[in-house]
């Protein structure tokens, strides 16, 4: 795998549309504050960026 | 497929609260439900549970999403001071509806069978209430407060269309107050 979804916390609302949107359920909101990609499970499809509202989620290249 | 559980269906409860509203305006009290809720899951879960899963209104919204640009929203609608500034004309908005309630109830102004739509524009709503059925003021709250969540869905629902689905999300006063309570909880910063 060599992409991966980053979550920008200072613009996230927590709304949780990624978490629905994930079919690996790589997402999770972290105590209602913002949502935090789990780098094992995301296998950087780019639905949540894709579906993100707020437009917080990009997807990049692992390791950078 | 994800498995679907009972609260993916709370979507119907938001047509209902309107529906009821529409032929009896007190059922806008039911409303309180919606406003509290996630304050309640917020102070003492410390979680947004309730944008995240029962949410009706964006869940309606997603559901709406069919007729969404899907286009992304610009910048500045997910930004703090939006966000924060919103919540803060929200909110004065609800005291004001408060106020006109409290003026009501203390017989300083009369109940006027309308319903306000965007804070502008005054709708004939007579038909949802026969007068004396509640003391005043009671009824007044009710139009107020079906107004508020009126108004919060046309704007939604236009933010849906011209974005993404649930664009609303990303500055609802509510989501914006309860990530505010679970901030403050996490000891994350606010701004």
């Amino acid at each position: 795998m060599k992409k991966i979804a980053v979550a920008d916390k200072k613009v996230c609302v927590a709304c949780g549309v990624c978490l629905k949107t994930c079919t690996k359920e790589a997402i999770t909101i972290f105590r209602g504050c913002y949502a935090v990609v789990d780098d094992a499970k995301c296998v950087g499809c780019g639905l949540c960026a894709k579906a993100c509202p707020a437009g917080c989620i990009a997807v990049a290249e692992r390791g950078e | 497929m994800k498995k679907k559980h009972w609260y993916d269906y709370l979507w119907l409860w938001t047509i209902l609260y309107f529906s009821l509203g529409f032929f009896n305006i007190l059922f806008a009290w039911l409303g309180l439900i919606d406003f509290l809720v996630p304050l309640f899951i917020a102070i003492i879960g410390g979680n947004k549970a309730f944008c995240n899963r029962y949410c009706g209104r964006g869940q309606l919204l997603e559901k709406c999403g069919k007729c969404s640009r899907n286009h992304a929203a610009p910048k500045w609608m997910a930004s703090k001071w939006f966000r924060y500034g919103f919540l803060v004309f929200f909110l004065s908005m609800f005291g004001s509806m408060l106020f006109q309630t409290y003026l009501v109830a203390a017989g300083a102004s009369s109940l006027r069978e309308t319903i306000k739509l965007l804070w502008l524009f005054r709708v004939p709503w007579g038909w949802t209430y026969t007068a004396g059925t509640v003391a005043d003021w009671i009824a007044k709250f009710a139009f107020g407060f079906y107004s508020l969540m009126l108004t919060s869905t046309i704007i939604g629902l236009v933010v849906n269309t011209l974005f993404k689905p649930r664009a609303w999300c990303s500055f609802c006063p509510m989501g914006t107050m309860t990530q505010m309570i679970c901030k403050i909880k996490a000891k994350e910063r606010l701004w």
